[in-house]
């Protein structure tokens, strides 16, 4: 049987009766064996997580495809050491984490975002020019906002707030203890409300 | 407790990741304290902003390019030559300029074409007189179309027209038979250092040029150029060089 009619089958037999977890364990033996495309359904499942994540943590969008790039690859080199029947996305946030973290370090100099890519989003998100420039200027003054936080505190940050895990489950992810990791969520978050306060008032450059 | 405390537990709260206990002290205060419930609002503002941007629709097209690349990376790397190179990419730092590895890199190389200028030199002194593409169905490869030119403002450590020349550093060629002259363009037996670009260039044939014209030799690696200066033997007859590029 080919690769390829093997992954239509199972499609087809857990598309009814398959859960999450049994869909995962299918699609890690499948990547195991080789089957890219089993393998490209897996980045699929996760790839919002992935890059999300690592476009909070890292400022730049093209930081942040090339973290979700290392993570995958390293996914992929760990195949055979992940545990079945363990949801996948914890270890992922670890990974990402790690990678951006050492990213970071690499390319701290660019952590600001560009302002074309700003522009970008907010000529997306409507016509009006003055809600675009609200629009702009806000993502601007949370990219910067979160530029400013210490790494772990923007990690701590991004996983509790944005991504929306519990206190528990990032003090798992990043390494920490719960207490930590709740001392570092409630600094961020008074450094970002102290940052935008300045900004709207003018105090800040 | 004061107003600075509250703020720590303000920005919890917002998030519920208060205690019972915690929340309830909260609720008491702010009833009472106008500033913390002003200061309670900002929270929530910019909690809203930080959630309202931080998840902001990401393009398909950038998922589908990193998905991608990353299939891309792994079908190169199980190809099986690719994952030798990359385990020797991976142990094997790039070497600095300079570095002891570039030098013994640059060492090796220099080795190599001062063995083939000596073999060069030897072949074309024991050469018969007619070359050897008018005596075989080879056919001519002009000398020009196979020059590497070098432009002429390319900053070179070594300029031919300087009077003081460093030593020559190419093994000394076998001494001219006497009466011996070079022949012309031939086939060239350096081909076997495809691995290494090698640049030699030489003034133009038809620009005359006095005997002792040195040649310009250009060794390009990874991480380093050499400029070599190949001095000829005053001695010999002016002949002119082939130059060699791979």
């Amino acid at each position: 049987m080919s690769t390829e009619t093997a992954t239509m089958v199972w499609t087809s037999r857990t598309g009814a009766h398959g859960s999450p977890s049994c869909e995962l364990d299918s699609l890690l033996a499948q990547a195991r064996r080789g089957d890219p495309r089993a393998f490209d359904r897996l980045m699929q499942r996760h790839e919002r997580q992935v890059y999300g994540t690592a476009r909070r943590l890292l400022g730049r969008s093209e930081d942040a495809q090339d973290a979700a790039q290392e993570v995958f690859l390293r996914l992929y080199r760990f195949l055979d050491r992940i545990e079945p029947r363990r949801p996948l996305a914890p270890w992922l946030y670890r990974v990402t984490v790690n990678v951006c973290r050492d990213l970071g370090r690499r390319r701290r100099l660019r952590r600001t975002v560009p302002l074309e890519e700003a522009e970008l989003e907010a000529v997306a998100a409507g016509s009006d020019p003055a809600a675009r420039a609200a629009l702009r200027e806000e993502k601007r003054i949370v990219e910067e906002a979160l530029a400013s936080l210490s790494d772990k505190e923007r990690a701590a940050l991004v996983l509790r707030d944005v991504e929306g895990l519990p206190t528990e489950e990032v003090a798992e992810i990043v390494g920490s203890s719960p207490p930590t990791v709740r001392s570092q969520i409630c600094r961020a978050r008074l450094k970002i409300r102290q940052f935008r306060q300045r900004r709207l008032k003018g105090t800040l450059p | 407790m004061s107003c600075e405390m509250f703020e720590s537990l303000i920005a919890l709260h917002v998030e519920g990741d208060l205690t019972a206990a915690e929340a309830e002290e909260l609720a008491k205060h702010l009833r009472i304290c106008a500033a913390c419930r002003d200061f309670a609002e900002e929270m929530r503002a910019s909690q809203r902003a930080l959630k309202k941007h931080g998840r902001a629709a990401i393009e398909p097209a950038v998922l589908a390019g990193i998905r991608a690349g990353v299939l891309r990376k792994i079908a190169r790397r199980r190809r099986g030559w690719l994952p030798v190179m990359q385990g020797i990419a991976a142990a094997v730092p790039r070497p600095r300029r300079f570095s002891p590895r570039a030098l013994a890199l640059a060492a090796s190389l220099v080795l190599v074409l001062g063995a083939v200028v000596a073999l060069l030199r030897w072949g074309e002194i024991s050469r018969p007189e007619e070359p050897a593409w008018q005596s075989s169905e080879i056919e001519p490869v002009p000398p020009a179309a196979r020059v590497e030119p070098i432009p002429a403002q390319a900053p070179s450590p070594v300029l031919p027209s300087a009077p003081e020349r460093p030593p020559e550093p190419v093994p000394t060629s076998p001494p001219p038979a006497p009466g011996a002259e070079r022949p012309g363009p031939g086939p060239q037996p350096v081909e076997e250092l495809a691995a290494t670009r090698i640049a030699a260039q030489q003034v133009p044939p038809a620009a005359p040029r006095p005997a002792a014209e040195p040649m310009m030799i250009k060794l390009v690696s990874d991480d380093l150029v050499i400029y070599w200066l190949v001095e000829p033997d005053p001695t010999q007859e002016e002949t002119n060089h082939e130059v060699t590029t791979i």
